[in-house]
């Protein structure tokens, strides 16, 4: 940075109140200055016109006196009326001199220096050194008589001169004095209105309050263009205002749009995930239909043999026993899959938590899915489950999430030579684990991203909904728990976190 | 002088030539006092004419101003020299030579250029308004109102006051603080 332009800088950074009163200090001084070397000048030029008109009528009544010894060539009294000059102190010197050129009669204070070169002397009257000397030509009826010359010393007349300069310091100073109060009041009702903006802004931009408003000068201190300024402030504000009322009227609005949205998204949601259950059941019925035709036939089969042993070789007590109890388990297992189907089928959303055996859950589920993976080939493992090992849950809607995991995993792996699924429940202490894990070498990165979004599916069109992975996150979430897929797993591995103990009951998914 | 002169130059002409230069001596120093003379009549001409600056006439008219030298005519030729070159108060100055009373025309000034007392006497008697300069000691209180004489080779002048009162002549203060008074 140049010195000029640090001292622009400095000349910006003085503030209005210095800058004012710098400037009308230089004016006042100004004025009082080139006013008191007017004076100065105005009385010097009086003065001298005054120790003139003296020194003239002096030399007029001189020369009244002196023209008849001129014309008598009375140089004896020439001198004596000239040595009547000593009753004047401030007349030092007086030259006669006669018509012909000739010094005539000449009268000088012993203390005078005056010295006159009478031949250059042309002027009416002119300053040599301290003294002014007058020339007055001596005339007798319009004849030039001769000339005199008379010099008054200004350093005995002008002893007020020498007061002069203390005085007129004393004025400029005493007038700065007061010009300096008068500059501090005047900027002081000039800044104090700029600092009362200045104040009021401040206080605006730090509280965000848009309902303050710059107050009103008083009389004495009202300034138009600050004022002005002031009121058009003010209408700014009352703008901000109304557009801040008018943004948080929308903010609010939208917030209650949003909310009624909210709503009726989950409304959807909760109607979405009920449907892809009824698809899910749909889907299960063909597989129902089969497992309960199964044992159907075989209790059909053996409820004939069981007649027709009994009709042609009377009854036989161990055969009869072995019939009726596999008759009996049929039965059992036909009851299970309709137990689990009707679980299954009912809304679970509303259910209260329950302390639900990990194992029972597990077992409830396999009953359901077990046979059609075995079918396709798949070797189902379950790691042995701890028969205390619980958690605060619905049921149902594990069960579900479950059957949505054995699902994936089937059709995930169904082509693949090496197929199989375990499923593992893992007891963290506060908490347990569900892992179902398949043969398949993991979801690749960017399928990963996506499968938890709704309406994501990577199956056949038609065979898939896109909503399974959504849903039982939504489930597990509701439950508070976690739902996530183990990525350091070489082979595909999804695992529910949950927590034994519901602090406070989960909200619905 | 003229007598001195003469005589002189007959020495000059009579003595030897050792006394040339004693001679020559003499005659420059004659011509001096001659030249002295000239000077003299001259200042006294010019004084002449200055006193109608300090005395006022009691006649307003526009009349020639009348300056007649009574005696000798000694002054005739340096007043004559004056009259041309100056005016009284606008009025032209007439010079007048009188050799005795009888000639004598009315004037505003007479300049009685005699000692015979007696002449002065008659003038004064016959002195109608006129000033009367003169230069003889004891003139003045003879009644000359004004009269010259020679004071340390100054030339100064008295003035009678009570005859320039009695013809009504009105001499200035300034004149008078020049002039020794006689009474």
């Amino acid at each position: 940075m140049t010195a000029k332009n640090s001292l622009l800088d400095s000349a910006q950074q003085i503030s209005i109140k210095a800058k004012l009163i710098k400037m009308q200090l230089l004016l006042a001084f100004l004025v009082l200055f080139s006013c008191s070397t007017a004076l100065f000048i105005n009385d010097l030029f009086i003065f001298k016109q005054s120790v003139e008109t003296n020194l003239e009528s002096m030399a007029k009544v001189l020369g009244y006196n002196l023209s008849p010894t001129l014309a008598f060539a009375d140089k004896l009294e020439a001198e004596k009326i000239l040595s009547s000059l000593q009753s004047d102190p401030a007349i030092t010197n007086a030259y006669v001199f006669d018509s012909a050129g000739s010094l005539f009669a000449q009268y000088a204070e012993p203390n005078s220096s005056l010295k006159l070169d009478f031949k250059k002397f042309d002027r009416r009257s002119s300053f040599i050194g301290h003294y002014l000397v007058l020339h007055y030509p001596l005339a007798q009826n319009g004849e030039a008589q001769g000339d005199l010359f008379i010099a008054a010393d200004l350093m005995i007349v002008a002893s007020k001169f020498v007061s002069y300069p203390i005085t007129l310091f004393l004025v400029i100073a005493v007038s700065m004095g007061i010009a300096y109060a008068i500059a501090l009041w005047v900027q002081g009702s000039l800044s104090g209105p700029i600092t009362g903006l200045a104040a009021t802004i401040r206080h605006i931009s730090s509280s965000g309050n848009y309902g303050v408003r710059v107050e009103k000068m008083t009389d004495w201190e009202e300034i138009r263009e600050i004022e002005a300024l002031s009121q058009e402030f003010n209408q700014l504000l009352e703008k901000v205002q109304e557009k801040d009322r008018i943004i948080l009227s929308a903010n609010l609005e939208l917030e209650k749009k949003v909310e009624q949205r909210t709503l009726e998204l989950k409304e959807a949601h909760v109607s979405l995930v009920q449907s892809s259950k009824m698809s899910a059941l749909g889907e299960m019925a063909a597989g129902l239909a089969h497992e309960i035709n199964n044992p159907l036939a075989v209790i059909q089969a053996n409820a004939g043999i069981l007649q027709e042993l009994v009709q042609e070789q009377g009854i036989d007590g161990p055969a009869v026993k072995q019939i009726s109890s596999t008759i009996e388990r049929t039965s059992e297992r036909i009851a299970k899959i309709v137990k689990g189907l009707r679980s299954f089928s009912r809304d679970g959303t509303r259910d209260p938590f329950v302390q639900t055996p990990l194992k029972s859950i597990v077992e409830d589920t396999l009953a359901l899915c077990a046979e059609k993976v075995r079918n396709a080939g798949i070797d189902l493992r379950v790691k042995d489950i701890p028969a205390d090992l619980k958690c605060d849950c619905r049921p149902s809607q594990i069960s579900q999430v479950l059957l949505n995991l054995v699902g994936n995993a089937r059709d995930a792996i169904s082509d693949l030579p090496e197929k199989w699924i375990e499923i593992e429940c893992i007891d963290k202490g506060p908490s347990v684990t569900i892992s179902v894990t398949d043969s398949g070498r993991g979801i690749p990165e960017q399928v990963l991203k996506k499968i938890f979004q709704p309406f994501f599916t990577t199956k056949e069109v038609g065979k898939g909904t896109g909503l399974g992975l959504s849903i039982s996150r939504g489930i597990i979430e509701g439950h508070g728990g976690t739902f996530q897929v183990n990525s350091n797993c070489p082979n595909t591995q999804f695992v529910i976190e949950l927590s034994k103990v519901q602090i406070k009951p989960a909200k619905s998914a | 002088m003229r007598e001195r002169f003469e005589k002189n130059f007959l020495q000059l002409q009579l003595g030897t030539w050792r006394n040339l230069a004693l001679c020559l001596a003499i005659l420059l120093c004659s011509l001096n006092a001659f030249a002295g003379v000239e000077s003299a009549q001259k200042l006294e001409t010019a004084f002449v004419f200055q006193f109608t600056n300090y005395i006022e006439w009691p006649e307003a008219t526009a009349e020639p101003f009348v300056i007649s030298i009574l005696g000798e005519d000694s002054l005739l030729p340096h007043l004559e020299e004056l009259a041309k070159q100056k005016t009284v108060k606008g009025r032209e100055i007439r010079v007048l030579f009188a050799k005795d009373l009888g000639q004598l025309k009315k004037s505003q000034i007479v300049i009685a250029a005699t000692d015979d007392e007696d002449l002065l006497k008659r003038l004064i008697k016959k002195n109608r308004g006129a000033l009367i300069v003169s230069h003889h000691e004891g003139f003045a209180e003879k009644g000359a109102m004004i009269n010259f004489f020679e004071d340390s080779g100054h030339l100064k002048f008295e003035i009678n006051r009570r005859a320039l009162e009695e013809q009504r002549l009105v001499v200035s203060s300034q004149l008078l603080k020049l002039a020794r008074i006689v009474e």
